[in-house]
């Protein structure tokens, strides 16, 4: 498929998967479900580093806008992990990757470098959300519960999506 | 064509990262005006398709509730109007005072609160930061700055209203606070939200000579001009001494976010005199 309307496609499903499970799951506050950063971190490597930035901050935007919360909290933490993708993601290519413009995805980069690309880039978008959320360090600490628990929970989610959804080689 | 300068595109994501990450935080501190946004009618008419049927769902399983919760307050109510007829039956016949008390013809009583019920239209108790919105707006006489609360309590306080709709910043919102007071002593200080469970709030900031029990009841304090006076908030559990200086009390709240349907907004017409008499200044400018 093209590629531009394969990120399209996929933009606008994990805008309404997302829209769904923050207006129906309720675990209560010590759960930030996110599972959009997977949209971010596993866009092509062949597109350049302003789309993703583009990206991120439309996803951010839009969950922003269309849900009942501060606005701008999800489009910052977005932002800041689309624009540490690059630097994150170089860190796990091999040589030969880079040019050869993959999805970074688990069938691709392999099961034990995706974890550890995304647990990365995971913890820096939650990170962001919630120093941003009480904007001050003192909350911060206070947060790492919350931080805990949402990162693990997020990862479990991301790497079932990512391999459910995602990866192709398994049947 | 020579390729550009991977050096160019990468000052050009840095410049747009900067600019992206302003953009957010300028929508951060310019909140109100997304709220505008969300409660607008467009936004109304996508959010709609999302959270409508939910909503629905939960409130046709909660009906059963809703309906006993509506029964216990026309009983409360009725017995209050009985109170206060036996009040006023005993002041008339035993008046010896010899200043003759006419009770004043119920209708020509103006009082001082007055309420606009409303259903709500969005709800969330997932996050640190919830806001509720509600069904009526500017045309139904709901304006900014009103109290909300529901026969179980406070619910929240009117952030911004449009045409139809009103944006509520829910009671569960950390940058929330309301005015309230320990049962028995009368002592006083702000309830906050500390994020972390729907059915609990912190009682700070009360004096550590102060006594009280656990089982005690937090009612609102009146103090401030968004609540009437003593309404039940919840019940004191644990407590712990901040700072040696001041008690910070965990109360169990009466209210049920996640089944909430039906709110009042509160409308306390004598808010602009107390507005004047406690700043002179700014009355006088408008």
């Amino acid at each position: 498929m093209n590629p531009k309307i394969n990120n399209t496609v996929l933009f606008f499903s994990f805008l309404l998967a997302q829209m769904l499970i923050s207006n129906f799951v309720d675990f209560g506050p010590m759960l930030f479900i996110a599972i959009y950063p997977l949209f971010i971190i596993t866009l092509p490597t062949s597109i350049s580093l302003v789309s993703v930035l583009l990206w991120g901050f439309a996803m951010g935007f839009s969950i922003d806008i269309l849900y009942s919360g501060v606005a701008g909290m999800n489009t910052a933490a977005a932002v800041m992990l689309a624009f540490l993708r690059e630097p994150v993601l170089m860190l796990f290519m091999r040589k030969g990757e880079v040019d050869s413009q993959i999805r970074p995805g688990m069938a691709e980069m392999g099961f034990s470098r995706f974890l550890v690309y995304s647990a990365i880039s995971l913890l820096i978008f939650l990170v962001t959300f919630i120093f941003i959320e009480s904007l001050s360090i003192t909350y911060f600490i206070g947060n790492l519960p919350r931080l805990a628990v949402s990162f693990t929970v997020n990862m479990l989610l991301l790497l079932l999506l990512e391999f459910g959804i995602f990866y192709k080689n398994w049947r | 064509m020579a390729k550009r300068s991977p050096n160019l595109d990468r000052l050009y994501a840095l410049l747009l990262f900067i600019v992206l990450e302003i953009v957010a935080l300028m929508m951060i501190s310019n909140d109100s005006f997304f709220q505008q946004v969300k409660i607008g009618g467009v936004y109304m008419g996508i959010r709609g398709s999302f959270s409508k049927a939910g909503s629905e769902m939960k409130y046709f399983v909660n009906l059963k509730k809703v309906n006993e919760e509506l029964n216990l307050e026309n009983e409360a109510l009725l017995a209050e109007i009985e109170r206060y007829k036996r009040y006023v039956e005993i002041t008339d016949t035993t008046d010896t005072t010899g200043i003759s008390f006419v009770p004043a013809a119920v209708d020509s009583v103006k009082p001082q609160f007055t309420y606009i019920s409303a259903k709500i239209v969005s709800n969330g108790t997932n996050k640190k930061h919830n806001f509720i919105i509600i069904d009526k707006g500017r045309d139904s006489g709901v304006e900014e700055d009103m109290g909300v609360v529901s026969p179980n309590g406070v619910v929240g306080v009117v952030s911004s209203v449009s045409n139809s709709y009103a944006y509520v910043i829910s009671m569960l919102n950390v940058n929330q606070s309301v005015s309230a007071k320990i049962g028995k002593s009368g002592a006083f200080g702000p309830l906050i939200w500390d994020g972390k469970r729907a059915d609990y709030a912190l009682l700070t900031e009360i004096p550590q000579h102060i006594r009280f029990a656990v089982g005690d009841t937090v009612y609102t304090s009146g103090f401030s001009t968004l609540f009437p006076e003593n309404i039940p908030i919840g019940t004191i559990r644990k407590s712990k001494i901040i700072k040696g200086t001041h008690h910070e009390i965990k109360v169990k709240l009466f209210e049920e976010f996640r089944t909430l349907k039906f709110v009042r907004v509160v409308e306390n017409h004598d808010k602009n005199e107390i507005k004047g008499i406690s700043n002179p200044d700014e009355s006088k400018d408008k």
